[in-house]
């Protein structure tokens, strides 16, 4: 069974269709990269699959272990293991990354029928895996990506994946903005993660990261729909010669609505 | 009905007259009359009077309330004191029943003979002299018919004297019960705290109603600091949907003194708060700390009034709320500084998240700045929770009920951090989260519990 399909997947924000009709098959195991440029709709779809709810979809499907993904709200989502790294993480003051860490985890588990992990074994926990993405053990008392720096909050988003263990983890463009040793980081944090029983879905913009997470699949996402689909070479081809020529490829065939 | 509480007072002040005796002549009874003269002019204030535009008390009114003369504490018993005390807090408790020291139900302990926690009347059978040098010299009762009417029938209540150099750890309750299970029922406590040259000392203060008959509690305090003393002041206000309540708090502040007002709103019908201060003196510091969580039809009027009269004062003013279903709040802030108050910080924010599309805030900061050299600042918003910050928390598997209560108590948590009495904050958030949400919560933060 596929972790995750995307059939005929169309979506409306504000009246406006923004999704056009996507397709994608995501099975455990796998690693996909979606690329595209600017405004193709690579958040849009990420924020749909997270639950986020100003979207209509007003067509098609998305079944994630076999179930309708439509009929669970975001809380219910992750808890069945979707996870979504932000591009825009949020600032939250006064709620400090412990407590908010502590409260998703211990929400997880309950869901889970397991017992709450005791404050020493989660302490013991947040710290392990903070070590992971290289951040200093005093960023557990301060509140949720407040004065973070963009690197800062990126690493807390991987952070967070490292804590919460996903099936199914979507980064989007958690590679924007980072030096290249952040960037290493961040790919570390993703291929101690990665196993045959989970799947990656990795929004960039740039091949760069590719270099570090090897994708088994590149997508090009354009005006709301996967244009392209090929394997790592097609990140490299695109490194090349840009997105000019998919573009004009697409734009010279009427998109079929 | 209407008008029936006012004949009432009339022949009310007659018979509290009548039962003084001799202590008719007194300075102290000369300040009441007075004061009664002034009520019988003023009235109750209505929605015309600017300061109560969007609080109009006319529940005054509409319910026929028996003021109580005489102090009677038969009906109530210990256990229904036990109930109101917070959990784990040991303090000084001093009780009043319908405004009336009880001493069979408190329970103070002062280490010194010259600590005075005590009533009211007491001191004024006393002849106290700090009766005749304060009482009524600093609530006006000029222009608030409430103040006049508190003033007018001023009996008894809380007498605090913390004398010079005293440092007082224990939190001082005055625990006001009021018995409205027959008749609904007026009370108007007369506080008078003292505090010496360089004490320090904690009141607690907070008003039930047992019964259910509508109860109107109409409180006047006055607190006098000497030199580089200490005080802070906490109102928790957490009465049932049939109370009424205006209280009126003035503080005088010496040289060096710093009070730390704090009003916790959490139930009740309706709630004026008027806390004033007057800066008279230099290097004094006013901190007021405000945080309302209401709902249901509850309103609330927080007014507030720093006056810096004189230079190098500093004053920090937050307040902040939740409001839920048809709530309404008003919050009124005003700040004064003098010509004379150079060198002045005066700081006031007030926040509001409303949880609903029923709830209400008129919010109005009122600067009057008079003195040039002064760094001043006020700002209000009020919004509803963030969309975004929402999606985030339950993004990560939180619910979204757990969610709201993580932000909101982030939001509050800038008030409930500066509650210097830790069984009283966690009364406050216990509180909260019980109201959003009737699972676990894990609201102390992870690496607090460890270190204990
Ligand atoms: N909440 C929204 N309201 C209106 N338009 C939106 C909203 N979110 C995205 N869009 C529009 O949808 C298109 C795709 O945006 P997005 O998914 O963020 O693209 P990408 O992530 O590929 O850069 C853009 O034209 C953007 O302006
Ligand atoms: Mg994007």
């Amino acid at each position: 069974m596929s972790l995750l399909k995307i059939e005929n997947l169309k979506v409306n924000v504000n009246g406006n269709q923004i999704l056009k009709g996507i397709n994608l098959e995501v099975n455990p195991g796998e690693i996909h990269a979606i690329m595209g440029p600017n405004g193709s709709g690579k958040s849009t779809l990420a924020n749909v699959l997270a639950g986020k709810e100003e979207y209509t979809i007003t067509e098609g499907s998305i079944t994630y272990l076999g179930k309708n993904l439509y009929e669970m709200s975001s809380e219910v989502r992750a808890r069945e293991g979707i996870f979504l790294a932000f591009q825009y993480p949020v600032e939250i003051p006064g709620v400090s990354n412990a407590n908010f860490m502590r409260t998703a985890l211990n929400e997880l588990r309950k869901y889970r029928n397991e017992e709450p992990l005791d404050a020493m074994d989660f302490l013991q926990l947040m710290r392990e895996k903070a070590k992971l993405v290289e951040i200093d053990k005093t960023f557990l008392n301060r509140s949720v990506n407040e004065g973070f720096s963009g690197g800062e909050k990126k690493r807390n988003e991987i952070f967070q994946m490292a804590m919460l263990q996903p099936k199914l983890a979507i980064l989007d463009e958690t590679d924007s903005g980072l030096d290249i040793d952040a960037l290493k980081i961040v790919a570390n944090g993703v291929n101690k993660l990665s196993n045959e029983n989970n799947a990656f879905v990795v929004i960039t913009h740039y091949q760069r990261l590719l270099d570090y997470i090897i994708p088994d699949f590149v997508h090009v996402l354009y005006k709301g729909q996967i244009v392209k689909s090929g394997t790592k070479k097609l990140a490299l081809e695109l490194e090349e010669k840009g997105y000019d020529w998919i573009k004009k490829e697409v734009d010279l065939q009427p998109i079929n609505n | 009905m209407a008008g029936e509480l006012i004949n009432n007072i009339l022949s009310n002040f007659n018979e509290f007259e009548n039962k003084l005796n001799g202590s008719r002549l007194s300075a102290v009874h000369t300040i009441r009359k007075d004061a009664f003269d002034k009520f019988k002019i003023l009235g109750f204030p209505t929605a015309k009077d600017e300061e109560w535009k969007y609080s109009n008390p006319g529940f005054v009114h509409q319910y026929n309330f028996k003021l109580k003369l005489n102090a009677n504490d038969d009906g109530i018993t210990q256990e229904i004191v036990n109930k109101y005390k917070f959990e784990n807090l040991d303090e000084h408790l001093l009780v009043f029943v319908n405004g009336f020291y009880s001493e069979k139900l408190s329970d103070v302990k002062p280490k010194k003979k010259q600590i005075i926690l005590g009533s009211f009347a007491d001191a004024i059978e006393r002849n106290s002299i700090e009766i005749l040098k304060y009482f009524g010299k600093f609530a006006g009762y000029i222009k608030n018919g409430f103040t006049a009417l508190n003033t007018a029938f001023a009996q008894d209540g809380a007498f605090i004297l913390i004398p010079d150099g005293t440092v007082i750890e224990r939190p001082i309750r005055l625990l006001y019960i009021t018995d409205a299970r027959e008749q609904s029922v007026l009370t108007m406590p007369r506080n008078l705290i003292i505090a010496g040259e360089c004490s320090n000392f904690k009141i607690v203060e907070s008003s039930h109603t047992i019964g259910a008959q509508p109860s109107f509690n109409n409180s006047v305090s006055e607190i006098v600091m000497d030199f580089s003393s200490n005080v802070e002041y906490y109102n928790i206000q957490n009465n049932n949907e049939n109370s009424f309540y205006v209280g009126t708090t003035q503080i005088s502040q010496q040289r060096g003194s710093i009070f730390t007002g704090t009003t916790i709103t959490l139930k009740g019908n309706y709630i004026r708060n008027n806390l004033n201060s007057l800066l008279d003196a230099e290097a004094c510091e006013t901190n007021y700390n405000g945080l309302y969580f209401v709902a249901d039809n509850s309103f609330v009027d927080n007014h507030t009034l720093i006056d810096h009269a004189k230079p190098n004062c500093n004053s920090n003013e937050v307040y902040k709320g939740i409001l839920n279903d048809k709530a309404t709040v008003v919050f009124n802030g005003k700040i004064i500084v003098r010509q004379d108050a150079q060198k002045t910080n005066a700081y006031q924010t007030n926040r509001n998240i409303l949880l609903t599309d029923d709830a209400k805030i008129h919010t109005k900061p009122q600067l009057e700045i008079f003195a040039d050299d002064v760094k001043c600042s006020h700002g209000a918003t009020s919004g509803y929770l963030d969309r975004d910050s929402l999606f985030y928390l339950r993004s990560r598997g939180i619910s979204e009920e757990m969610a709201k209560t993580l932000l909101l108590n982030a939001f509050a948590s800038e008030v409930l951090e500066k509650i210097n009495i830790a069984e009283l904050r966690d009364m406050v958030k216990n509180y909260i989260a019980d109201k959003l949400i009737k699972d676990d919560v894990y609201f102390c933060d992870v690496l607090d519990q460890i270190k204990k």
